[in-house]
């Protein structure tokens, strides 16, 4: 149990002043951020001078065109790619200082993400694959998990799916599947990289209620759209345009 | 997969998923687990039957009183005996009575009997007899043989059998029982028969209660054979002080079975084979988990993606290794325990003793365990621990499988680019099997190790069959015939000659002499064979020194085996010979190849020297007299031999000449060869064992190349390939991966032919074989590989041709 205790306290917590452990103010704040990539044909920059501020609660959408850095940028708050320059604080982790170990226990523990292909475990059922972040990052007690992941499932309307393999599912299903996994450890943060690109637009639609719920529920959401109609239900636009934020007007 | 969900209910998702992968593939888990387990069952029956046999064969041993020593002397009687088991260092005493007969089998072959008279069958002391099955003690006009004689000759109780004694009378016995005589080499090894009568049977076939074999133990250290030695030695000059002769002393190898040494350096000859077996298992493991690993990219950016470490992933996949180390086990236990008792059987009954204790040590079952769990956590480690590095990055925007780098100018690439004349699609496929090169190379050194152990094995047959060649081609003769007292050479020729079939015949002249030490003990005893000197009976090649030359008096040529076993003695060296209770100095003046009969065991021949007929027949007062008759026949087939052989004897016989049996030389040679296939047979069975892991590893590359192909394989199918053209594309990979793995076995062979040559040279011959390269070998390799090749491809191959256009565009 105890273990728990002090494993909880990876998750991010408010600092008493209105800062977090580094100063950041944001939960979420990228300053001077720039990737680079290495192509045979030399360096290509992908991210360039990004410096954005994400608060508690905030609901973001991220658009841009094709190849603009949308999902590099997600990627870098996630902590699956990491910047060349520039430091990333999330509540009291300064994320850029994270070797690829702490950064994936971090990540089991504060951020959910779902992508655009559903990635789901293929030989694990829908049930286990909720069940398999609660496992890597010890949340909950066992006896807790299952009746935990069903409720996540009833909320994203799969529960009688549990026990099926994800190949038996539906492409809705499974990113509803997906999202409850998201969801498994209870993160703070959720970021989706075009969750609802390969839906239909009703399920794309029925999808989008389930993020925005969340929403109510006190998370931060980012996600990625090419959907103008979706972006505009979203509180914040983030625009990305060859690798640059474009400022608001 | 909602069967096993009660049972995995209570494990973590991540292990859920390891037992999934493995029930998912479940083919690929058979072969893994099978493979290791073969070294591990192997190891078990071994490492068990060592501990068994030992424990068995020392026990039993150790049960009959073994002799320290044994004298044979011309006659003693009861008050000798008495005198002998008062002496201080001697603890106990006995003597028998043995004298050689024949024996006529139903087929009306003759067989040499040697029988033992022994005085109180309840009061055996020294080398006791056991009561097998029947009546004990033999009564009157019986006999009890020895059990290996019963089965072998297939003679059974209550059978009347007729032997004839060495002055030609025939007697009828009863075969009252059976006996076992651990100190027998058993008959399906030399082709003798043993069997037991009482002293009044002895009496009643014309001998006399008298006894000339003395076998005693001595007081003391009875494992200290100088000791011994000393003691025997001793007893012997005071024997003969009191007018006793003598003619022969044996010290064998305190309280060792005479074949504990050979069954020990077998084991360990086998048990080599097997840790190479256990090791190759660790290739097949290292192919199957970098397959897993690289497919399972995606499935551990997930992971990573969700929040598992790297630590936790790696566990994941180890846990899978360890899975099939468990089964491994599983699999191994039952066949290493039930194989060690066959194999224990199969020993005892070659020895011809009985298990009466068969437990599988402990410290067995725990080395079984750490080897079937350690093997594959050591060969998986690199594969998982590469692909546990993988970032999330990485692996979610990894499209298509970049297993390995695809490179168009590596020289095998190339190669198979020039291949002509293979259809298009198989070109492809071998394109494919040379692009993973790890793989390939993983699969091809079973297969070449297990090839080129099994052409070593044809190796070291060849070279023994020289051995024994280059022992027989000594001899330029077809029979010979050995008197029991001296007969006039020009009667005895003559008389050979007039046998139809006998076209040349030549008189010798043989003595029994012991080497005496140059500390004054008493050394191995050896066989003197004194042609005249002109002869060409002999063939002997000369090694060092020369051959004997007219007018030579005391030298003599010896054979390198007598060499071997005497270090310290060289060609120019003097010796010592006690030739009937007299010593000489010798001179060895030259040395020629093997002289005693190559083979595995005791008893299979003492060394032979060669000397000049006129100075042995002068010391022994003999001239003009022979103790030999060598023959030439007009046949040369073993029938026919064999033939003549019998003609011979009954002519000698009807001459009223005492003589032995008249031998073939054909017959030695086959004599010789069958215990030599007991030896080869046991080798050849590790070798099938190398063989059987390098197939798996076929069978796992095969089926990890058609899973990893199963994209491509849907294409081919798409655009009209028939299931037969896929599956002959699958079967002709895997030739063409054998073919390579036999040519390399093959260049592989002649430095393994080399090393098992020695080693079984040094073990049971006590020098180096000739090296013989085993081209028979080769080509039964050739063709045994090809069967491999096609079984070990059957598999995948029906599995590619299931492979529906559907299944693999969903494939992933
Ligand atoms: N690993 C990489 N190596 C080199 N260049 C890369 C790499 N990953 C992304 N890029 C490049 O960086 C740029 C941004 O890529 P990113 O995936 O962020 O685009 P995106 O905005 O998400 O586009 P889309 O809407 O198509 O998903 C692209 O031009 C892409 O080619
Ligand atoms: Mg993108």
């Amino acid at each position: 149990m105890s273990q728990i205790i002090i494993e909880e306290s990876d998750r991010i917590i408010r600092g008493g002043n209105g800062t977090y452990r580094h100063g950041n103010r944001h939960l979420i704040e990228l300053r001077d951020l720039t990737k680079n990539y290495k192509t045979p044909a030399g360096d290509f920059t992908a991210l360039k001078d990004v410096n954005l501020g994400i608060d508690q609660g905030e609901f973001i959408a991220v658009i841009g065109k094709s190849g603009s850095g949308k999902s590099t940028l997600v990627n870098m708050i996630t902590g699956i790619d990491r910047p060349t320059i520039g430091e990333i604080y999330i509540g009291d982790a300064a994320l850029h200082t994270l070797n690829e170990e702490r950064t994936a226990q971090w990540r089991g523990r504060n951020v959910g993400i779902v992508f655009q292909f559903f990635q789901l475990m293929p030989t694990l059922t829908i049930l286990e694959n909720l069940l398999l972040p609660m496992d890597f990052c010890n949340m909950y007690a066992p006896r807790e998990r299952v009746e935990r992941a069903m409720r996540l499932l009833e909320v994203v309307e799969i529960a009688e799916h549990a026990h099926k393999l994800p190949a038996a599912l539906s492409g809705g299903q499974q990113q509803r599947a997906a999202i409850a996994r998201a969801l498994a450890n209870d993160p703070p943060i959720v970021v989706a990289d075009e969750p609802t690109g390969n839906l239909d637009s009703r399920t794309a639609e029925a999808v989008f209620k389930l993020f925005e719920d969340l929403i109510t529920q006190g998370k931060t959401l980012l996600m990625v759209t090419h959907d103008r109609d979706q972006a505009q239900r979203i509180h914040r636009t983030v625009i990305i345009s060859d690798g640059e934020i474009v400022p608001d007007d | 997969m909602n069967v096993n969900k009660h049972y995995l209910a209570a494990l973590k998702p991540r292990w859920r998923k390891v037992l999934r992968d493995l029930w998912e593939h479940k083919a690929r888990t058979v072969l893994v687990v099978l493979a290791v387990s073969v070294g591990v069952f192997a190891f078990g029956i071994l490492a068990t039957s060592r501990v068994v046999l030992d424990h068995n064969l020392s026990t039993e041993y150790l049960a009959i009183h073994p002799a320290s020593a044994s004298l044979v002397l011309r006659s003693f009687d009861d008050d000798l005996i008495d005198v002998v088991r008062r002496l201080p260092e001697i603890e106990e005493a006995e003597g028998r009575r043995t004298f050689r007969t024949r024996l006529q089998r139903s087929s009306g072959e003759w067989i040499e009997f040697n029988l033992t008279a022994i005085a109180d069958y309840e009061d055996m002391r020294v080398n006791q007899i056991w009561h097998q099955s029947g009546s004990w003690p033999p009564g009157r006009h019986e006999v009890l043989l020895e059990r290996s004689v019963a089965s072998y000759f297939n003679i059974h109780e209550g059978d009347e059998i007729l032997i004839e004694t060495s002055d030609d009378k025939q007697y009828t016995l009863k075969v009252a029982g059976l006996a076992h005589d651990l100190t027998q080499v058993p008959s399906h090894l030399i082709p003798n028969a043993t069997g037991f009568v009482s002293f009044a049977t002895l009496e009643w076939m014309g001998g006399t209660r008298t006894y000339n074999q003395l076998d005693i133990i001595v007081a003391g250290d009875q494992r200290n054979k100088a000791h011994i030695q000393a003691v025997a030695s001793d007893l012997k000059k005071r024997l003969e002080n009191d007018g006793y002769i003598v003619f022969h002393l044996d010290v064998p190898e305190p309280l060792q079975h005479p074949m504990a040494s050979m069954l020990a350096a077998v084991n360990y000859l086998l048990m080599v084979l097997s840790a190479i077996s256990y090791a190759l298992s660790g290739f097949l493991i290292y192919n199957t988990m970098a397959s897993i690993m690289a497919q399972q990219r995606k499935q551990i950016g997930i992971m990573k993606a969700v929040g598992g470490r790297q630590r936790q992933i790696i566990e994941v996949y180890l846990g899978l290794v360890f899975v099939f180390g468990v089964l491994a086990l599983l699999v191994a236990l039952p066949i290493g325990v039930y194989g060690a008792k066959l194999f224990c059987h199969y020993i005892a009954n070659l020895i011809n003793f009985d298990l009466h204790y068969f437990q599988v040590p402990r410290w067995v079952f725990a080395m079984q365990t750490l080897m079937a769990l350690i093997a594959p956590v050591l060969a998986a480690l690199y594969p998982i621990i590469h692909s546990a590095r993988i970032t999330v990055h990485a692996a979610i925007t990894d499209h298509g499988i970049a297993l390995e780098r695809l490179r168009q100018d590596d020289l095998t690439g190339r190669l198979v680019e020039r291949v002509r004349g293979l259809p298009r699609p198989v070109l492809l496929s071998l394109r494919n099997t040379f692009r993973r090169q790890m793989r390939l190379m993983l699969t091809l050194v079973p297969l070449a190790i297990a090839g080129a152990t099994f052409i070593a094995v044809f190796g070291v047959r060849a070279s023994l069959q020289a051995k024994i060649d280059e022992t027989v081609s000594l001899y330029n003769l077809h029979l010979q015939i050995i008197f029991d007292r001296p007969y006039r050479s020009t009667y005895v020729s003559r008389e050979a000659m007039s046998v139809p079939g006998v076209i040349e015949s030549e008189a010798w002249a043989t003595s029994a002499a012991t080497i005496v030490l140059q500390d004054g003990t008493i050394g191995p005893a050896i066989t003197l064979l004194a042609p005249p000197v002109d002869t060409d009976y002999i063939r002997a090649a000369i090694k060092e020194g020369r051959w004997l030359e007219p007018g030579d008096k005391n030298v003599l040529v010896v054979g390198e085996d007598l060499l071997n076993e005497l270090p310290g003695y060289h060609v120019g060296d003097d010796i010592v010979l006690e030739i009937g209770g007299q010593r000489r100095v010798w001179q060895i003046v030259g040395k020629t190849g093997r002289t005693s009969s190559a083979g595995t065991g005791p008893g299979t021949g003492t060394p032979i020297s060669f000397v000049n007929y006129d100075y042995l027949a002068r010391i022994q007062g003999t001239q003009g007299y022979a103790t030999l008759l060598a023959a030439r026949a007009d046949r040369l087939d073993t029938a026919g031999q064999e033939q003549i052989a019998r003609a011979l004897e009954e002519h000698f016989k009807s001459l009223g000449l005492v003589t032995g049996r008249v031998r073939t030389i054909n017959l030695v040679v086959k004599d010789m060869t069958v215990r030599m296939y007991v030896l080869i047979g046991l080798m050849l069975l590790m070798a099938a064992l190398l063989a059987v892991v390098g197939a798996l590893g076929l069978t796992g590359t095969m089926s990890l190349n058609i899973l990893e192909r199963t994209r491509e394989i849907g294409i081919m199918r798409a655009i009209g390939a028939t299931n037969r053209s896929i599956r002959q594309i699958v079967i002709i990979e895997g030739n063409v991966i054998v073919l390579l793995s036999w040519a390399v076995g093959t260049v592989l062979s002649i430095p393994f032919t080399k090393f098992l040559s020695d080693a079984v040279g040094l073990t049971f011959l006590n020098e180096y074989l000739p090296f013989a390269f085993p081209v028979e070998g080769v080509a039964i390799w050739l063709g045994l590989s090809l069967v491999i090749a096609t079984l070990a491809s059957i598999l995948p191959a029906q599995r590619a041709s299931q492979i529906s256009v559907r299944e693999a565009l969903a494939y992933e």
